[in-house]
């Protein structure tokens, strides 16, 4: 569709790329004007200190962003530890199983899931997850309940892109799987599982950025306490919830300091979507096409 | 005629059953308080009153109205760029293009960046640079940065599903880019178009962290879209977090928010389910 | 070896010689099978004879895909289809809703009309129905016979570990034969086997059903006058009728069939005046 029959085509694909541009230029612009934020207080105190074990108080000059990173790293990984495999095995049960209503109240029941506002599980988490964790062990703001709300919030993510991915299984391998006479767990192993691996791990990448940039829910439920969680119950603040927090007042450096972890956020994401569009290339080199060849 | 079901293939079927229903259960568990509580302070009075008390008291009546102008901001803002780049991508950009690569890699990590680096590029960029301050709309703008990804996406796919025949009669019968492209692609691909727009309204009704730093937090009724205004999703943070008393109103307008998303995917769904199918000469 | 140049057990026949007396190993009654209010075909009857090959012919659309589902009920899989009748095998009633079907399976092999083996490795592709149903013993051993059989050992036998996909269309065509051959099934069912094969690859796989006679029933669906010739020793004749579904108008003899059919329609297809 290269053919310019008219200058109005010529001034229209002008336009289109200009909007094509734009988009491009969006990501860019991001980075550009975080950086420009970023940088007066990385150009005062050592990159190291951000890292090292120490404290957040930037009113003293204390800039310390692991234990939030921390907090981030462990609710992220405990959410997923969690939603990984419930939304794995919801997927093969949706794919494989469920026929007509039960497909169907499945199918309303994953998507509404999936479009309630972070802010409605922040506030039912803080309402109703909260007081219960702190009747079990208080107080109820904690790792632990931060990681169960965020389980709950990336599991149609999960579950969602698995499914998406195995719609690349043939229909005639998988015909092939209940003509052996497979039980269930055969099906996957053999005719679903080599067409989706990749797939299932972009999926879990996915969910897992998702979950790292969550704000809303984690400033709820957490506990907003900067400390490196000694057990599940300790309060926490991740590291969005740092900045959801503390914006408001922030000035000068410390206004600085929120914007190089937003800054972070955003790489962090970046290396993840990265990594889950080379794993595919790799994992699909154990896999052949099928492709016409020569016959006998 | 017996077959032997090892202990594996019966935990395997276990936790297909199992996954499934603890779904059911946290969704029911979530959707169950919030419709138990939210229903008995609802009423149009509700929904059309100004807060009072911060917001204890009263409605949500500004609020909506305030959110309403903020997504009409994002909309008008989002459509065209989004209708322009999905054009390109779709039927001027190979897949192996470079430059096309490029866009959909920077669209990918976009749709990943989470929304509270949209709240502080928005509030860089359109409070402080552009002069809007805290308004709603430097709230629209942001929000239209957020949605141009999905935007983008389902434009592209509701373009490509278009059957090549149609292309292919076009080009035969000697039309222009320009013609294919208003008369025929877009009119065929129209309620897939649609359907995503629906669905980004949606998603920018959900959001809030972008909101918090650029709409700003004042619940009165806006003037203008300069004015600074309240999302509904931000009215349910402050409610929940810094108003006590203010639960049952956060119930209230929780349960008017999750009502709003549903009935708007809905409605995306019923688009592309009753009117897409048809349009297309092989389905 | 007997006169077929078989190895390995014949479970049914020795020595070339058919041990099962003259009774039908099974009885198809009045089947009809339909995809929610279409049928696909209706009131199929016939007698099915142990250690024989039954051709299916007719031209396309007549149901034959469809007809061949119902004996290891792959037509389950199809939410909108219903089967009515009665298929009688031994003591069993197939079409049964309570019947084991993945025993049944067990019993009753098939082979696609496209190959469509798993994209794992090739001898995975045999040991994984092994290990599903508790045969994994002597797996290596079954491996090298079945591969054998299907005339594929020399060839696959230094890269048993490499992708099946890597194959070329006749050899995976062969691949899934052996992996059904693996489960030793009483039943084999062909559909269209050699439809997307070139010639060569076809004549090895008509061999190969051929060698099959004595040590299981076969059913081969195909639209190939000349092979249902070559290899079958009955034949059923399947016509579109006017309500759109698909009835079998002949079935006898491949010979009679063939040289003599009673049915103005068979012959004309037969002659190829229609279809």
């Amino acid at each position: 569709m290269s053919r310019f029959k008219s200058r109005s085509d010529f001034i229209l694909v002008g336009l289109l790329r200009v909007c094509a541009v734009i988009s491009a230029l969006l990501v860019s612009s991001i980075i550009f004007f975080l950086w420009s934020e970023t940088r007066p207080v990385l150009q005062t105190v050592p990159l190291q200190s951000f890292f090292k074990n120490g404290f957040w108080s930037p009113s003293e000059g204390q800039y310390s962003l692991a234990p939030m990173i921390a907090a981030s790293l462990l609710t992220t990984l405990i959410a997923i530890g969690i939603a990984g495999p419930i939304g794995v095995f919801a997927a093969i049960f949706s794919h494989l199983f469920a026929r007509g209503l039960i497909r169907n109240i499945y199918r309303i029941c994953i998507g509404v899931l999936a479009g309630i506002p972070s802010v409605v599980f922040g506030f039912w988490g803080l309402i109703q997850l909260v007081p219960l964790v702190n009747r079990w062990h208080p107080p109820g703001a904690s790792l632990l309940t931060g990681s169960l709300v965020l389980a709950i919030m990336i599991v149609p993510t999960v579950a969602l892109l698995t499914e998406a991915s195995f719609a690349s299984v043939p229909r005639s391998t998988l015909h092939g799987a209940y003509a052996l006479g497979m039980s269930r767990l055969g099906l996957f192993r053999s005719a679903i599982f080599p067409y989706c691996r990749s797939g299932v791990v972009t999926a879990v990448l996915l969910a897992a950025g998702r979950a790292i940039g969550e704000t809303m829910a984690m400033v709820m439920v957490c506990g907003n306490i900067v400390q490196f969680p000694d057990s599940l119950f300790d309060p926490v603040r991740t590291l969005p919830a740092n900045i959801a927090l503390e914006m408001a007042y922030a000035t000068g450096l410390h206004r600085s300091a929120l914007f190089w972890s937003g800054l972070l956020l955003i790489l962090i994401v970046t290396g993840l979507i990265v990594v889950s569009q080379i794993i595919p290339r790799k994992l699909s080199h154990e896999n052949h096409t099928i492709e016409a060849k020569p016959p006998l | 005629m017996k077959t032997i079901r090892s202990r594996q293939s019966l935990l395997f079927d276990a936790a297909t059953l199992v996954a499934p229903l603890i779904i059911l259960c946290a969704s029911l568990a979530l959707l169950f308080p919030v419709f138990v509580h939210g229903i008995t302070p609802l009423s149009w009075d509700f929904l059309f009153s100004e807060p009072l008390k911060s917001g204890r008291a009263g409605g949500i009546g500004s609020i909506l109205f305030s959110n309403a102008l903020i997504l009409l901001v994002c909309m008008l803002v989002s459509m065209p760029i989004s209708l322009g780049a999905a054009i390109y991508l779709s039927e001027f950009s190979p897949k192996q293009n470079y430059f096309g690569r490029i866009i959909r890699l920077s669209l990918d990590v976009l749709s990943g960046t989470p929304s509270i680096v949209f709240g502080l590029f928005g509030n860089v960029l359109f409070c402080r640079v552009m002069g809007l301050g805290f308004s709603i709309a430097s709230g629209g703008l942001t929000l239209a940065c957020m949605v141009l990804p999905l935007m983008i996406r389902s434009g592209e796919e509701g373009l490509r599903m278009v059957s090549h025949d149609f292309r292919r009669g076009a080009a035969a019968l000697g039309f222009s880019a320009k013609s294919t492209v208003f008369s025929i692609l877009i009119p065929c691909a129209a309620p897939s178009l649609i359907a995503g727009f629906v669905v980004s309204l949606g998603r920018a009704l959900a959001e809030t962290a972008a909101l918090i730093f650029t709409s700003g937090y004042v619940d009165r009724m806006p003037e203008s879209i300069f004015d600074s205004g309240r999302s509904l999703s931000v009215h349910i943070f402050d409610l929940s977090m810094n108003v006590p008393g203010g639960d049952t109103n956060a119930y209230a307008s929780t349960l008017t928010l999750v009502l709003l998303i549903f009935i708007i995917n809905t409605v995306a769904t019923l688009i592309v389910r009753h009117w897409q199918i048809g349009r297309n000469l092989h389905g | 070896m007997d006169k077929h140049g078989l190895i390995g057990k014949a479970r049914l026949c020795k020595a070339g010689v058919c041990l099962t007396d003259d009774k039908p190993m099974m009885q198809i009654r009045n089947l009809s099978v339909r995809y929610g209010s279409q049928y696909a075909i209706y009131n199929v009857s016939a007698d099915i004879s142990a250690c024989s090959v039954t051709a299916w012919i007719g031209p396309s659309g007549c149901g034959k895909s469809t007809f061949l589902s119902c004996f290891n009920r792959l037509i389950d899989l199809y939410p909108k289809c219903k089967a009515s009748g009665s298929i009688r095998w031994d003591k069993d009633e197939l079409l049964d809703p309570g019947i084991n079907v993945r025993n049944l399976r067990t019993r009753v092999g098939m082979v696609f009309q496209r190959p469509n083996p798993f994209p794992v490795s090739i001898k995975k592709n045999i040991t994984l129905p092994l290990k599903e149903h508790g045969r994994s013993q002597e797996s290596d051993e079954t491996v090298e016979k079945t591969l054998r059989e299907v005339g594929l050992w020399n060839e696959v036998k230094d890269r048993l570990n490499a992708s099946a996909l890597s194959l070329s269309g006749g050899q995976q065509q062969r691949l899934c034969i052996a992996r059904t051959l693996a489960l030793e099934p009483d039943l084999i069912l062909f559909d269209e086997p050699c439809s997307a094969l070139d010639p060569l690859s076809t004549q090895v796989i008509e061999d190969l059903i051929d060698s099959l006679r004595h040590r299981c029933s076969v059913m081969i669906v195909t639209h190939n006058l000349a092979q249902a010739r070559r290899v079958a020793d009955d034949i059923g004749v399947f016509w579109t009728v006017e309500g759109g579904f698909g009835q079998l108008i002949e079935f006898g003899k491949a010979q009679q069939i063939m040289e003599a059919p009673r049915n103005r329609q068979t012959a004309a297809y037969i002659n190829g005046l229609v279809g």
